[in-house]
């Protein structure tokens, strides 16, 4: 691999974890959401 | 239309909490593009130093988060309520601090290619930044043992309360025993900071842009974990309805 290869699967690795976790979370809240009433997200 | 689907809102969403993942994704912009064009190379290790302005920042944020897991879970221990909303913030916190640690030993180990030719040493720093990753994750492992919630709270906050004493031995390691990482070029003990202008404002711009984006994963995760506690509660609470139905004579 190229030494700028490096880099930019440096920078690839960092955001994507990230990206997946928000997703990832993102579809379990839509998923739970028709098992919940509006009291149990007070944030509503 | 499914619930489901991408197009709906997550219900965890409020225009708040919108407005600081936009915040977290224009400042990741701003920061690819201070980190990979407009920073100069550095003398000795040439351009490879760009991938500190990922490594370093995720490195800070996650001993934050295991800090305020810390600091959650000691309120939830020794407040009066024994909050759960407490304890649901400390492991969303160190979720997130896994996978900030977890990007910090991935890109370490690259950075360690380019610049000490192997991926891998059993270094001090590097062997305690393992050793501190795979606790968070034995404390992950140990919030999803079975229990009330409560039991879970104690439990877990107890375990944090101990993990969080290995971070100072993870950044002194580097002064307490020979090692092949560099020593801080920024926390120095004498607070003299080595780096140059736009390097080190890019830097500190990290760790901001990388904060932003902790404080929305954990807004967004403790949120879900109210959710999953809530249908966990009803699932109970439908149970015992169930069981009581069940002894009423016929």
């Amino acid at each position: 691999m190229k030494h700028a290869d490096f880099i930019v699967i440096s920078w690839v690795l960092s955001f994507a974890p990230i990206a997946l976790y928000a997703w990832r979370n993102a579809r379990r809240a839509r998923r739970l959401d028709p098992f919940v009433e509006k009291s149990d997200k007070p944030w509503t | 239309m499914s619930n489901t689907t991408t197009s709906v809102p997550p219900p965890t969403r409020t225009a708040a909490s919108r407005n600081l993942g936009l915040i977290a994704i224009f400042g990741s912009i701003v920061l690819a593009l201070l980190g990979l064009f407009f920073t100069a190379e550095d003398v000795d290790q040439g351009s490879s130093v760009r991938i500190m302005y990922v490594h370093v920042p995720t490195a800070w944020v996650a001993y934050l988060a295991f800090v305020f897991t810390a600091v959650c879970s000691a309120g939830h221990l020794w407040g009066r309520k024994h909050s759960l909303n407490l304890d649901r913030l400390a492991g969303a916190s160190a979720e997130v601090g896994v996978i900030f640690m977890g990007v910090t030993l991935v890109t370490g180990s690259l950075w360690g290619r380019l610049s000490w030719g192997t991926y891998w040493q059993w270094d001090p720093r590097l062997t305690t930044t393992a050793f501190l990753f795979v606790t968070y994750v034995g404390y992950l492992a140990v919030r999803g043992l079975g229990g009330t919630q409560h039991q879970r709270a104690k439990r877990s906050a107890i375990v944090a309360l101990f993990a969080v004493l290995e971070i100072p031995l993870v950044h002194f390691s580097v002064l307490l025993w020979r090692s092949l990482h560099q020593e801080a070029t920024v926390l120095r003990p004498n607070g003299d900071v080595k780096m140059d202008g736009l390097m080190l404002f890019s830097l500190v711009f990290g760790v901001a842009v990388f904060t932003t984006i902790f404080a929305w994963l954990v807004l967004h995760r403790n949120r879900v974990l109210a959710l999953v506690d809530a249908v966990e509660l009803r699932g109970i609470d439908a149970a015992l309805e169930a069981r009581r139905a069940e002894e009423v004579p016929s």
